[in-house]
């Protein structure tokens, strides 16, 4: 059975929110997509955080579209939507650690979660290999909510470069 | 008893009047006929159009050209169909009262099950049609046209 559109932008206490001027997680609101594809006026978007030792940085991607954030000591790259689906669907959260110093190494961590507006959800965590790919099938749902973070920490302090995306 | 000029013309007044609706009722079997093989014709082209998008669906090398294609196959489908209704129904003439003596339109308080006449067959009062977004049963962004009212 269709459902009507959410959105444009939300969250679980409030699915139908204006896009807002500035977009960075304080307003605690996100793109709402319908599954994998793209809205008439809207294309398929995600909102990122990147957080390290050197700044933050906000602004919305694409699906496919990597995020990279550069630090010193860490760094790592948020992400955060919302979808509707009629169907459940597959996503791919891939991510890539990688210290800009010959000899040092990342520590690397991942997480991610999604919960329904129907009041189903999930959760993982792992210290994983640098690099790498998991896919995550996503419930049917009038309202959904995804987020998912790729955390580095530098061995030695030196310089690293950690890449996530949803695919 | 000679025929009064007042008899005559009751009677051909008469006669004028069975002619005139044995010409409706054939106007009206032919109008059903002519709407009947508009229906079957455009049901055929339609089922058409949904096999070559099929086709193509079957036929394509990615999942994101399958759901475009899904998606633009749904799209045509519904625009074909809801062009159809307007060109067809610009006055509701398919679901008047006068059809078949049952209002289907819900216009008509004692039939339907709330509105209000307008008298003209369109939109019920103080309703509009508006376009609003769907996700389809094949998570398919679309839209749908539904009848709102402001309270």
């Amino acid at each position: 059975m269709p459902i009507l559109r959410a959105g444009p932008w939300g969250n679980l206490n409030s699915p139908h929110e204006d896009e807002p001027a500035v977009k960075d997680d304080q307003t605690n609101i996100y793109p709402v997509n319908c599954a994998r594809g793209d809205w008439p006026n809207q294309p398929w978007r995600l909102l990122y955080s990147k957080n390290t030792d050197i700044g933050i940085n906000t602004g919305t991607a694409a699906l496919g579209s990597p995020i990279v954030a550069e630090g010193v000591i860490y760094a790592y790259v948020i992400l955060d939507f919302n979808w509707q689906a009629t169907e459940a669907f597959d996503v791919t959260f891939q991510w890539d650690m990688t210290s800009t110093q010959p000899g040092s190494g990342v520590y690397p961590t991942l997480e991610w979660q999604y919960d329904t507006i129907e009041g189903t959800g999930d959760y993982y965590f792992d210290t994983p290999l640098e690099s790498g790919t998991i896919d995550i099938t996503l419930p049917a749902s009038t309202f959904g909510t995804f987020s998912a973070y790729a955390y580095g920490i530098d061995t030695y302090g030196s310089g690293l470069l950690v890449e996530a995306s949803i695919i | 008893m000679p025929v009064t000029s007042a008899q005559r013309f009751w009677h051909n007044a008469a006669r004028e009047g069975e002619r005139q609706e044995q010409q409706a009722e054939e106007r009206n079997a032919s109008n059903r006929q002519r709407r009947s093989q508009d229906e079957r014709g455009f049901n055929r082209a339609l089922g058409r159009l949904e096999d070559s998008y099929d086709q193509a669906i079957r036929n394509a090398n990615n999942t994101r050209d399958r759901r475009r294609l899904k998606a633009e196959r749904d799209e045509r489908i519904d625009k074909a169909i809801r062009d159809r209704e307007r060109a067809d129904n610009p006055t509701d003439q398919n679901k008047t009262i006068d059809d078949d003596s049952t209002d289907q339109t819900g216009s008509n308080p004692e039939n339907g099950d709330g509105g209000s006449s307008d008298g003209g067959g369109g939109l019920p009062d103080g309703f509009e049609e508006e376009r609003i977004d769907i996700v389809d049963a094949l998570n398919n962004p679309s839209y749908r046209w539904f009848l709102t009212k402001f309270d």
